[in-house]
């Protein structure tokens, strides 16, 4: 040790008269260097170097003009120097602590608090020895010792001469009992006066183990007055107020979300037209991006307020990412300059498929991911640090049983990894984490668990509470989490709110966020919530018939559901635009090629200034450059021209050496 | 507060849904029509909107922010948006910022502070109209209001016009007790609340389905004002119309009315003359040759006939006209040209309309089934078609010569019930004529011959009649039952609601009329179609579509 390897009753001895001093006088004191001697005249205050000389810890020489410290206040100044220059107790932060350490111990004595780590071989300094010394078992560990002496000489192994009684072992844990019975750090003069029973030299040597081990730290106040404490991080988790679990809430204020489900409806439907994308970063372009962002469903207001800034981009990229991760959709055209996202056949029939098919096809890969503790996905819903740390999945699910009714989640989560955060027990992790970083990471394990899984599929409802928010599990929720192998998914109710007027605008009477995902495909969005909600146009039908969705479902579904009966007119049209929607494929080179004699001659109608015939059911595109002209043409008619097969990127320019590098 | 059985649903743009059905929808839609505009009247669900306008009228008429805001919360099903709430509040505290009274013989228009009256001072549009005469206060010249009003209402100020209106030369006129045919002459409620509303508002549009009776609207006004009344209408058989219903339905004498046309010039302190004539000009460089009528007595009234068709020389008229009352009337205000906003600063608000499918359920006007009947385009047609300029593509669309045996067949149908077959394009309907051997009237027809046609049509002489599109409004065919439309301008909602409106009056015995449209199936002309039935799909009008045409012949 270095500072406070000194004969801490020396520095008792003194405390009384320091405490006298005022802080002006103090720091003069220690401001003159220990081990040299300085003129007096620069410290401008005669008072305070008297009053050194009187406490013994300074000398004057040549009259007065010179000060040294004594050779028995020595170390004493040394100490009380060392104090003044950190103030742990107030500022814990982790380089302020390797400071203090570096300054304190040796080499030898900081890797050698790493002795009984796990990691034997990191035997160099790094947060892994702050995390080791703010962590209460570190105290802990040495107190349920079943030899305290024996515990404190395994870290003393390397140190001549140095070996540690039980009584002193015992005066150890005294010392630190009472310093963890404190929640401040109690000045040094307290401990030097009412010594509990220890004598000078008993307490003096306790001191000096005890700063040496890192159980306890000493520094100054604001005023250098000298203090021991344990710290403060450890003050705190010990002396924190008990969190119990917070009891449960009426679930009447909650409401179930199920977004990815329609966003994902909405993305898909979207793509039904193939849409380019940034090679470099796979990004939708700005103007596709904002007509997906125009398309996607009202959020639910209690999922909305969860996100203090708007996140309408996180729910584009939560359902692309669930889109790719369950071949939903494809990117083509790698390496060209036609690279674009597409539906793929899975994504059409699951397109296809009724809304409780949907939800039900989207949470099984997630059930299975926890049923199996697929690394895939453990990595893919967690942050990196979860699975570093073991990834105690089981735990982590069993937490949220809790959530059987709806509770506080700030309370649930403070509650869970402030007193019930299995990485405190455990001994196996790879990784040294401070209480702290042990806290957060479960803490993020659990809201992981809940925005990318839970909330995005109704595996939870959700209440706004103040600043935070109320959630309980649902059905899925209990079913995705396994706690039930059974789930009924309730069908869409019987009959809805809902009007189709003769002019094709759909009125919704009162909320029914399934029904609105229905039609999203297929009809132009006008509002959100209730009233005139959506309005079918031929564009809308076609554009939900080139996302392979059957429209016959939908007419049905607002036939049996409406409070009215769907107008003739609107029902005949429905089914007539959709039927008329017809797909189409480029050939190079670029010759269309329809699949009968009727669609030739509406491509021909379209755009038969570019088209010649070649055929009953062929037309061919002479100039290449107006086959956007013709694309859009067809477009109007509910024809859809498909990408034409990729072409080859364009080639780099080499980039011309500058004359002068020739030279 | 918000109540779950709540009529209305106030959506953030500012329209109204009002649920028919609701147990307060009654009470709701009386008090929200004082200051929304009805949109739109399918049979469950109503549109109102709640524009500037309609909001600075009902604040003329007395209303206040608060008011309205207290009918919207009482009836409303769901939480009002607070948009809409600070929208209202900030539309109705501009009304009465800017106010115009009459001084002498000029107009003086006060603001509401400085600060107003120096941005108007400032205002390009405006500067040539306002001369300052005051911190606040601009003055202008009398023939300046209606253009003042149309300028700050697009500058989103309303005016409130205290400026008053010029009484006209007296007038001794009322409904007759009696009409010609012997029968007492009772006006409807609505009518009477018609006339009432415009009464009370000074000037204003009525909008009434064809069929209801406008004319006798325009008659109570008349008879309420007793003032000398100029009536402009669109056509010399619809002045005609008006003429015969004067004398018909009130105590005037027949003298006391003047037609003035084309055929004639006769100015009378009634007097009811078409708009072609007051837009009649040499060349484009002269002046309007009849535009004086509007100067040539002192008129206390002057009504617009089917305002919705209202040329842009009368409107510019008009706008000098502010003095006078101005009553429009109206079926279908829906222009293609949007400017039904004109119309309404230049005439004055929507003072009564009431839905169509209310006064069919009243028995007023006649029930309609309409019909779309769809077919194919022949095959040795669709090349033609498909290689045909876009804007030709209509016509040949619409003069499918596979028309004529389907008109043939409805015809056969409705045998005995006078039908009328409707379209745009002459040389169809000239083959058609032929085909059926029936009458033909376009626009080349004389007036005297048409007049006799109309006549042998209404006695049941003639069981149908082909027409072109001088028949879409303002005529006057009472048992009219049938209409097969063949082919239409383009996608017209007007021209649609017009044709329609031809067979609106009641009938007796079962007070139903039958509209048919043809139309090719895929092709231009079924696309304006839909757009066409749009303002009918508004009133609650369903169309039925048959794609299987043949079944008419069975």
């Amino acid at each position: 040790m270095k500072c406070f390897d000194t004969d801490w009753t020396d520095v008792f001895r003194l405390l009384p008269a320091w405490e006298q001093l005022s802080p002006r006088e103090r720091q003069v004191i220690l401001d003159v260097p220990p081990r040299a001697a300085a003129d007096v005249a620069p410290y401008c205050d005669e008072e305070a170097i008297e009053a050194g000389c009187a406490m013994g810890l300074l000398e004057t020489f040549r009259e007065g003009q010179r000060v040294r410290a004594t050779e028995a206040g020595r170390g004493a100044l040394v100490a009380l120097r060392a104090m003044g220059r950190f103030n742990v107790s107030e500022a814990p932060g982790p380089t302020y602590l390797r400071e203090y350490l570096s300054s304190m111990l040796t080499r030898d004595e900081r890797e050698r608090l790493y002795t009984k780590s796990p990691d034997d071989l990191w035997r160099h300094y790094d947060g892994r020895v702050e995390a080791l010394i703010t962590n209460p078992g570190y105290l802990q560990a040495f107190l349920d010792s079943k030899s305290p002496a024996a515990w404190l000489n395994s870290h003393e192994d390397a140190l001549p001469g140095s070996e540690i009684t039980a009584a002193a072992a015992r005066d150890v844990a005294k010392l630190l009992k009472r310093l963890m019975a404190r929640p401040d750090a109690p000045f040094l003069q307290e401990l030097a006066v009412d010594r509990q029973g220890l004598s000078r030299a008993r307490l003096s040597a306790a001191l000096r183990t005890a700063l040496r081990h890192a159980f306890v730290f000493a520094d100054t106040d604001g005023e250098l007055r000298p203090r021991v404490a344990i710290h403060p991080a450890i003050r705190a988790r010990l002396h924190r107020p008990k969190i119990t679990r917070p009891g449960p809430v009426d679930p009447d204020t909650c409401t179930t979300p199920v977004p990815v489900v329609d966003d994902l409806v909405c993305l898909l439907v979207f793509l039904s037209e193939p849409r380019r994308i940034r090679a470099n970063d796979n990004a939708l372009f700005a103007k596709s991006h904002k007509e997906l962002i125009a398309l996607l469903p009202p959020e639910n207001p209690d999922v909305e307020a969860l996100y203090f800034a708007d996140h309408t981009s996180k729910r584009i990229s939560r359902a692309r990412y669930s889109a790719r991760e369950d071949q939903l959709i494809v990117a083509l055209g790698e390496g060209t300059k036609n690279k674009r996202l597409e539906v793929t056949e899975e994504g059409r029939a699951w397109l296809g498929q009724s809304r409780r098919e949907q939800v039900l096809s989207l949470i099984e890969s997630h059930r299975e991911g926890i049923r199996t503790q697929d690394e895939t996905w453990l990595y893919r819903t967690f942050s990196w640090t979860f699975p570093r740390l073991g990834a105690p999945l089981a735990e982590l699910i069993a937490s949220f049983a809790h959530l059987d009714q709806p509770r506080n989640w700030a309370h649930f989560v403070a509650w869970q990894k402030l007193t019930e955060n299995p990485l405190f027990e455990r001994d196996d992790l790879p990784t040294r984490s401070t209480p702290e970083q042990l806290e957060n990471a479960w803490g993020d394990a659990m809201l992981c668990l809940l925005e990318r899984v839970l909330i995005p599929f109704g595996g939870v409802m959700l209440g706004q509470a103040g600043d935070s928010f109320n959630v309980g599990l649902t059905d899925i929720g209990r079913y995705m989490l396994g706690f039930t192998d059974e789930l009924a998914l309730a069908e869409a109710p019987a009959e809805s709110a809902v009007l189709v007027q003769p002019d094709f605008e759909v009125i919704f009477l009162a909320p029914d966020a399934q029904l609105e995902a229905e039609l999203a495909p297929f009809a132009e969005r006008l509002g959100k919530g209730v009233g005139a909600l959506f309005r079918f146009t031929q564009g809308s039908v076609r554009a939900g018939a080139r996302a392979g969705l059957p429209i016959e479902r939908l007419v049905e579904r607002l036939e049996a559901t409406s409070q009215a009966p769907l107008p003739a007119n609107v029902k005949t049209e429905l089914l007539a635009w959709h039927s008329s929607a017809v797909s189409l494929d480029w050939q190079r080179p670029f010759v269309i090629s329809c699949p009968d004699e009727a669609t030739a001659l509406r491509v021909l109608d379209a755009a038969g200034r570019y088209l010649e015939r070649a055929g009953e059911t062929l037309l061919v595109l002479r100039d290449s450059k107006k086959r956007a002209q013709v694309t859009k043409a067809c477009a109007k008619l509910g024809i859809f021209l498909g990408a034409p097969p990729d072409e080859p990127a364009p080639k780099k320019r080499k980039k011309r050496r500058s004359n002068w590098s020739r030279w | 507060m918000p109540t779950p059985d709540g009529p209305l649903i106030v959506q953030g743009d500012l329209s109204v849904l009002l649920e028919v059905a609701a147990p307060a929808a009654a009470e709701a839609r009386d008090a929200l029509a004082a200051f929304a505009e009805l949109v739109k009247s399918p049979e469950f669900v109503h549109t109102y909107r709640i524009t500037p306008l309609s909001i600075w009228n009902a604040c003329s008429a007395g209303s206040t922010a608060a008011a309205i805001l207290e009918v919207l919360e009482r009836h409303a099903r769901y939480r009002i948006p607070p948009s809409v709430k600070t929208e209202i509040s900030t539309l109705a505290a501009r009304f009465g910022c800017l106010t115009l009274t009459r001084i002498d013989d000029q107009l003086e228009l006060r603001c509401e502070g400085p600060e107003l009256a120096g941005e108007l001072a400032t205002t390009p549009a405006l500067q040539e109209l306002l001369q300052r005469s005051g911190t606040e206060t601009f003055t202008l010249p009398l023939e300046a209001r209606g253009t003042l009003k149309l300028k700050l209402i697009k500058q989103g100020l309303p005016v409130r016009d205290l400026a008053g209106f010029s009484p006209g030369a007296p007038l001794a006129i009322g409904l007759a007790d009696a009409m010609g045919s012997g029968d007492r002459l009772v006006l409807r409620d609505y009518q009477s609340a018609a006339a009432g509303a415009f009464h009370g508002s000074g000037s204003g549009v009525v909008v009434l389905p064809c069929g209801a009776g406008k004319t006798v609207v325009g008659m109570a006004a008349m008879a309420r004002l007793g003032t000398s009344t100029l009536i402009l209408t669109t056509s010399t058989t619809a002045v005609r119309q008006w003429i015969s219903e004067l004398k018909d339905k009130t105590t005037l004498a027949d003298e006391l009315i003047g037609e003035y046309t084309g055929a004639q010039k006769n100015v009378q302190p009634v007097t009811v003359a078409t708009y072609q004539v007051l837009t009649h000009r040499s060349s484009t460089d002269d002046e309007f040759t009849h535009m004086g009528l509007f100067d040539s007595r002192d008129w206390g009234l002057i009504i617009y006939d089917e305002v919705h068709l209202l040329p842009a020389p009368v409107f510019q008229v008009t706008a000098s006209l502010q003095a006078r009352r101005r009553l429009g009337l109206t079926a279908t205000l829906v222009r293609e040209d949007g400017l039904e906003r004109d119309v309404f600063a230049l005439i004055g608000p929507k003072c009564w309309d009431m839905p169509w499918k209310e006064l069919e359920a009243q028995g007023w006007i006649a029930r309609a089934s309409c019909t779309e009947v769809r077919l194919p385009l022949p095959s040795h047609l669709r090349g033609i078609y498909a290689s045909t300029p876009e804007r030709k593509k209509l016509r040949v669309a619409a003069e499918n010569p596979d028309k004529l045996p389907l008109v043939r067949a409805l015809l056969e149908r409705h045998a005995g019930e006078a039908a009328l077959v409707i379209g745009t394009f002459v040389d169809q309907l000239r083959d058609l004529a032929t085909a059926l051997e029936l009458p033909l009237i376009t626009g080349k027809t004389p007036e005297a011959k048409r007049e006799e046609l109309y006549a042998r049509f209404r006695e049941g002489e003639l069981p149908a009649l082909v027409v072109s599109k001088v028949a879409n409004f303002a005529i006057d065919l009472p048992d009219a039952s049938v209409a097969i439309q063949v082919s239409g301008s383009f996608g017209s909602r007007q021209e649609e609601a017009q044709r329609l409106g031809r067979l609106l009056r009641p009938k007796r015995g079962l007070n139903q009329a039958s509209f048919y449209s043809l139309v090719t199936a895929e092709t231009r002309e079924a696309e304006f179609a839909m757009k066409r039935q749009l303002f009918l799909c508004e009133q609650g009008y369903e169309y039925t579509i048959l794609e299987t045409p043949d079944s008419l012949f069975e």
